[in-house]
């Protein structure tokens, strides 16, 4: 299948919802459209702050359009996004409510560094460079600034990225945020996605044999698990100050992972099933119609009434199972770190106090760099296990409630229909109906953002079927919740890793003042315990609003499911038409079409 | 019930008479009923202690036993399986992995010498076990407890052992935590060892110093814990857990303090070991039961086809023996399809898991190595140091790995699962509509079911096979699917116990030696060839366990297909030469008829 052959498909499903006319279903349509007659695809900048990223972008375009000065200077996400269609850069802002705004230059620039609440990201549209239609590059700030403020560089741009440049500055190498961002981004990223490093600011003779682009070589190896593609950038300095590298060996390549058959197929095939999904729902809304038009007064109330019945099901189980198991847990947040708090505390102490009072600098470093990380990473990872495991059991007992419920919904239905064989027939086919709400095009949709073509949010239809988070965890949960629990798990440990390094900040202090060798390890053993302090004051408001998140992100996915299910059978009265045979014709001949032309 | 058919010398002699020309039993009916008859009046029943290091095991056999037997002081650690038996005199037997032994004093002091990881580091001495005789009530109808070395002190000299006791698919005891909760080291043991048992019951040892709340708290959630282990282990979980105060208990009862040892809870764990022990006969004499009605059948399929047979002409006897040939062929086309699709789904599951562990062990390593350079470049270069850190991300790493692998390897037991029922069914039809079929079928039965049971010279009775078929149902069921998935869970078994020790404690001896007082790049340079040395043992290690699972796979399959063939063909031949002899003077009709009616009271009795 080739994007023609996605086009030819699209018109011919287009026909059927012409007839339908359906304004959910146009809007989808719409957007389908030109998703196959633009396809975009992402590449997302990442790196520590002054690694040097907007550099690469400005060199890119050959124009100093984004700032840059010695002190950070990016505060927000900027978008840039290159469409044919314009002739010089407009410059906007995405709001947090989905809005946009279009900015002046200066307004621009300032809010790059000091974004405000209101901004979910700013967004600079730049004509065409050549070969790089439909790309969207994202620059983003430092790893800090990303988990602290903004969630969604990890929740959608990372997974959503078909390329993730890694910036590191040649001067600086690789520091301890390095190493626990790209791990991170390691537990984010799909195996499909392309990770490529850049060294900036390289001396301009660097040659492969340089002992620090070697240590940078073998550190992303082995935190990537895989071999990632290092390129150097030099840095290019004249009498008026840095000039813009062109890096186009960068370029040339992240342009031909972008264009490589594998990437346009996955494509291809996504676009295709959500193709498929759009007749699906086109035909289920016939159906619907159909069935509605068959039925008496009498059977629509009692419908209504049994769909009536699943809602409130629906409810009691919200009420009955999901709230209250939320509550626990987030009643027992303090008193579960608490513990690991006491627990990490003890056992470095110990350690501590087994030391000969000689060794007291090998000790600091090592309780610094190993013995706390290590039991904070421990503890995290525990209370993540056990967040698991009760969510686990309590989705368990949800399941096996509403399974009973739908089915009961069903059998009610199928009883009811008896009598009418036409019906009957019709109401078991519908069943299917539910499982393509999981994957389906609505949800792509929605993670787009909906109105206002460039969205939001970051949507790529390639890996929006291939979440990390989806393949990660079993099949219980609906997709969303899934991916809701496991990004809301990997915030936990990344909040905690980097808590960690507050911890590691507090002790360090102390390293920094010559200490008396008789004091020391009580000293010590104090910061240990006014760093775990901030780790657990950090770690407990957090963990503890990312399970209320959960909370609703999980009420809210229950209620869809319902809802998917319960209003397949109802119609509000004006839908239905009396003449619903132009319908059954068009959906006919659409299929028709559709099989001739072997699509 | 038993006595009755031992001496019931016209039943054994009828069903070796006509199990003779059963071609799939080779061993005569008589000599397996009288093993399996011993094995009830004497049963020994093996109850492995098992839990991590310092979670109180000693001190709790110590309690069971009502006397401080094993040495259990605060950082002693097992390193040798010590089994406790009945005996009315005391002693000790240490046995070494040599095969000699010696007698030994039985006091605290004398075992620590042997037991004690302080002074048989890494079971240096080569023990390979301590017997322990001693006159208790409890152990009197044959009760064996054996205390396994904890999670952390399996090493390589000391695992041949233990997995034998793991491989008699008995019941085991799992000691747990209370404060904290299981973790999740612990919990892949667990979830490693628990299929290798056929029951297990859950000791949470409860210290002084925990309150009731915080008991409840954690028995609920450890039942979490282990209701997701038995759903991912596809084993159950009766929901049940022990919650005993060891300490407790023991003081209670060496000071005979009725009240304390009440308190502590003890009663309810000695009366559900006397339960198991209960158990154990009544299945023993189930098994026996089911075996002999087995054999009873198919001595009575025998005389029935007799008795047919000498009904007919040459003619009907000549199209008799095409209908089953016909018949044969057509199911072994059909089974023949299933085994190949099954066989080239386990060769390609082979290959993909092959793969997976070299993955695995390939991220494991480079987590580490990552870890550890970290740690050099941030200024960490003494020796002692580098070494303990060395061994922490060792032991994370691998249990990241283990985890993996065993959701892979759960994944692919239920797939396989899924292809082995329908096999499973077709060959239940066939036997269902074929004496013939359920001749062979019932001997197949017996011979996986011989094969399964390994180590049954530990158990000193056909061990494994009472606790097989308990858990399949009745013997009829497949044991072709049990032998399957037996191995499947000794694999994991193994890995679990093995793997995390033997990896990280051989590695980490090493590391000693080479970083000691080494420096920077140094330490950088000494440490790579213990990355690729950890990363080779973490692939060798599930890849090879991986491996001789599928190969076993494989192989059972393959012996399936071939005995059906062999054992059609011979049935044949036979009837071939049937057809040669003048044949209807071998027959005695009524003679015949008369067999069949007493196998027949026979099985009626049995009821």
């Amino acid at each position: 299948m080739t994007f023609t052959d996605l086009k030819k498909k699209h018109d011919i499903i287009q026909k059927l919802l012409n007839v339908v006319n359906d304004d959910e279903l146009t809007t989808l349509s719409k957007f389908m459209r030109s998703r196959i007659l633009s396809p975009e695809s992402y590449v997302t900048m990442l790196g520590e702050t002054s690694s040097g990223k907007t550099t690469l972008i400005n060199g890119l375009l050959q124009k100093k359009l984004l700032k840059t000065s010695a002190a950070p200077t990016t505060g927000a996400v900027v978008e840039v996004l290159f469409d044919a269609d314009i002739s010089s850069p407009e410059y906007y802002a995405v709001n947090r409510d989905a809005t946009m705004e279009r900015l002046d230059q200066n307004t621009f620039m300032s809010l790059s560094t000091n974004p405000d609440d209101m901004l979910a990201r700013l967004q600079i549209a730049v004509p065409e460079v050549e070969g790089l239609a439909g790309l969207r590059l994202f620059d983003t700030p430092g790893y800090g600034s990303i988990v602290d403020k903004h969630e969604e560089v990890l929740k959608e741009f990372i997974p959503n990225s078909d390329v993730i440049i890694y910036v590191i500055g040649y001067k600086i190498g690789i520091q301890e945020n390095d190493f626990l961002f790209m791990r991170y981004i390691q537990e984010l990223v799909h195996q499909d996605t392309d990770v490529v490093v850049v060294v900036n600011r390289c001396p301009a003779m660097i040659t492969e044999k340089d002992k620090r682009l070697k240590e940078i070589q073998r550190y992303s190896a082995d935190l990537f698990h895989r071999n990632i593609p290092v390129f150097t950038v030099a840095a290019e300095v004249n009498a008026s100050g840095e000039t813009l590298p062109s890096a186009k060996e960068l370029w040339d390549y992240i342009n031909k992972l972008l264009r490589s058959p594998e990437r346009q197929n996955t494509l291809v095939n996504t676009l295709n099933a959500y193709l498929d999904d759009l007749l699906v729902q086109a035909d289920n809304l016939v159906d619907k119609r159909e069935i509605a038009h068959l039925m008496t007064q009498q059977e629509k109330k009692d419908l209504r009434a049994y769909a009536e019945d699943l809602r409130n099901k629906g409810d009691h189980i919200i009420r009955a199972e999901i709230i209250p198991t939320f509550d626990r847990l987030i009643s027992d947040v303090p008193k579960l770190f608490s513990r690991a708090q006491e627990e990490i505390y003890e056992n470095i102490a110990v350690a501590i106090d087994n030391e000969a009072t000689g060794r007291m600098d090998e000790t600091i470093a090592f309780v610094n760099n190993h013995s706390l990380p290590m039991a904070i990473n421990r503890e995290t990872k525990e209370y993540e296990r056990r967040l698991m495991l009760e969510l686990d059991a309590m989705n368990e007992r949800v399941d096996d409630y509403l399974n009973e419920a739908i089915a009961d919904y069903y059998h009610e239905i199928e009883l009811r229909f008896a009598s009418n064989a036409e019906l009957a027939a019709r109401a078991s086919g519908r069943k299917i109906v539910g499982k393509f709400m999981e994957n389906g095009l609505k949800q792509y949709f929605a993670a787009f953002g909906g109105a206002g073509g460039a969205g939001a949010g970051v949507a790529n239809a390639a890996k929006h079927l291939l979440k990390k988070a989806g393949d990660l965890v079993g099949k219980r949960f609906s997709r969303e919740t899934y991916n809701a629990l496991a990004h809301t798990l990997k915030k936990i440990g990344a909040t905690s890793t980097k808590a960690i390094g507050n911890v590691v900040a507090v002790v360090i202090e102390l390293a920094q003042v010559i200490i008396d060798y008789s004091t020391w390890k009580s000293k010590l053993k104090k910061q240990v315990k006014k760093g775990l302090g901030e780790w657990y004051d950090k770690t407990v408001q957090t963990v503890t609003v990312d399970l209320e998140n959960l909370r609703e992100q999980n009420i809210k996915t229950l209620r869809e499911i319902i809802e998917e299910i319960a209003s397949s059978y109802e119609l509000e009265d004006d839908e239905v038409t009396e003449d619903i045979s132009a319908w059954l014709e068009q959906k006919k001949q659409t299929h028709k079409e559709l099989e001739e032309a072997g699509l | 019930m038993v006595d009755i058919i031992t001496g019931d010398s016209k039943l054994l002699s009828l069903l070796d008479t006509y199990l003779s020309f059963d071609v799939s039993n080779a061993i005569p009916a008589s000599e397996v009923i009288a093993k399996l008859a011993q094995g009830i009046k004497k049963p020994e029943l093996i109850v492995p202690v098992l839990g991590s290091q310092g979670m109180g095991k000693s001190t709790l056999i110590n309690a069971i036993l009502g006397a401080n037997i094993l040495p259990n002081d605060a950082d002693e650690t097992t390193c040798v399986p010590v089994e406790i038996r009945y005996g009315t005199r005391e002693k000790a037997v240490v046995y070494f992995q040599s095969g000699e032994s010696s007698e030994i004093e039985l006091s605290c002091d004398s075992l620590r010498e042997f037991v004690d990881n302080n002074e048989n580091d890494g079971n240096e001495k080569c023990v390979s076990h301590i017997a322990l005789e001693t006159s208790n009530e409890l152990l009197k109808n044959g009760l064996v407890i054996v205390d396994l070395p904890g999670v952390g002190s399996l090493t390589q000299n000391n695992h041949e052992t233990t997995m034998r006791y793991i491989r008699q698919l008995c019941t085991a005891i799992f000691v747990i935590p209370t404060v904290p909760t299981i973790r999740r080291s612990e919990e892949i043991f667990i979830r490693g060892a628990w299929s290798s048992f056929s029951s297990a019951i859950f000791v949470q040892n409860r210290w002084d110093g925990e309150t009731d709340e915080e008991v409840n708290d954690s028995v609920e959630f450890n039942s979490k814990v282990l209701r997701n282990i038995a759903k991912n282990a596809h084993t159950t979980f009766s929901g049940k857990i022990c919650v005993v105060n060891a300490y407790k208990a023991i003081l209670g009862r060496i000071h005979n303090n009725v009240t304390e040892c009440e308190e502590s809870n003890l009663p309810e764990l000695i009366s559900e070991l006397e339960n198991l022990g209960e158990n154990r006969i009544q299945t023993e004499k189930e098994n026996f039961k089911n075996k002999v009605a087995a054999y009873i059948d198919t001595a009575q399929a025998v005389v029935m086809q007799f008795i047919n047979e000498s009904k007919m002409s040459e003619e009907q006897l000549k199209v008799e023996r095409i209908k089953i040939r016909e018949e044969f062929e057509a199911a072994t086309k059909e089974i023949q399809i299933l085994v190949d699709d099954l066989t080239e789904c386990v060769h390609s599951e082979k290959d993909r898991a092959d793969i997976f562990a070299g993955e695995l062990a390939r991220m494991a390593a480079e987590n580490l190595r990552a870890d550890i350079r970290k740690l050099i470049d941030s200024g960490v270069v003494d020796g002692e140091q580098l070494t303990e850190a060395f061994s922490d991300y060792q032991e994370k790493y691998l249990l990241d790995a283990i985890e993996q692998h065993y959701d892979f390897m759960s994944q692919l037991t239920y797939e396989l699962g899924k292809k082995l029922e329908v096999l499973s069914e077709k060959i239940q039809v066939e036997r269902a509509s074929s004496f013939e079929a359920q001749k062979f079928e019932n001997g197949q039965a017996f011979k996986f079911e011989k094969g399964l049971a390994v180590g049954m010279d530990i158990a000193g009775v056909l061990g494994g096979i009472g606790a097989f078929s308990a858990v399949e149902g009745t013997i009829a069921s497949f044991t072709m699917l049990g032998s399957l998935a037996g191995p499947a869970g000794m694999a994991a078994g193994f890995l679990a116990g093995v793997g995390v020790s033997m990896v990280v404690g051989l590695i980490a001896h090493k590391t000693k030696h080479a970083i000691t007082a080494k420096r920077g790049s140094q330490a950088k340079r000494a440490i790579e060839p213990l990355v690729k040395e950890y990363e080779d043992k973490i692939y060798t290690t599930i890849s090879s366990n991986t491996n001789s699972v599928f190969d076993e796979m494989i192989d059972v399959l393959h012996t399936y297909m071939d005995d059906r063939r062999t054992y059609y063909e011979s049935v044949m031949c036979s009837k071939e030469q049937t057809a040669d002899d003048e044949y209807k003077c071998k027959y005695d009709v009524s003679e015949l008829n008369e067999h069949y009616t007493y196998l027949e009271s026979k099985k009626e009795a049995l009821r």
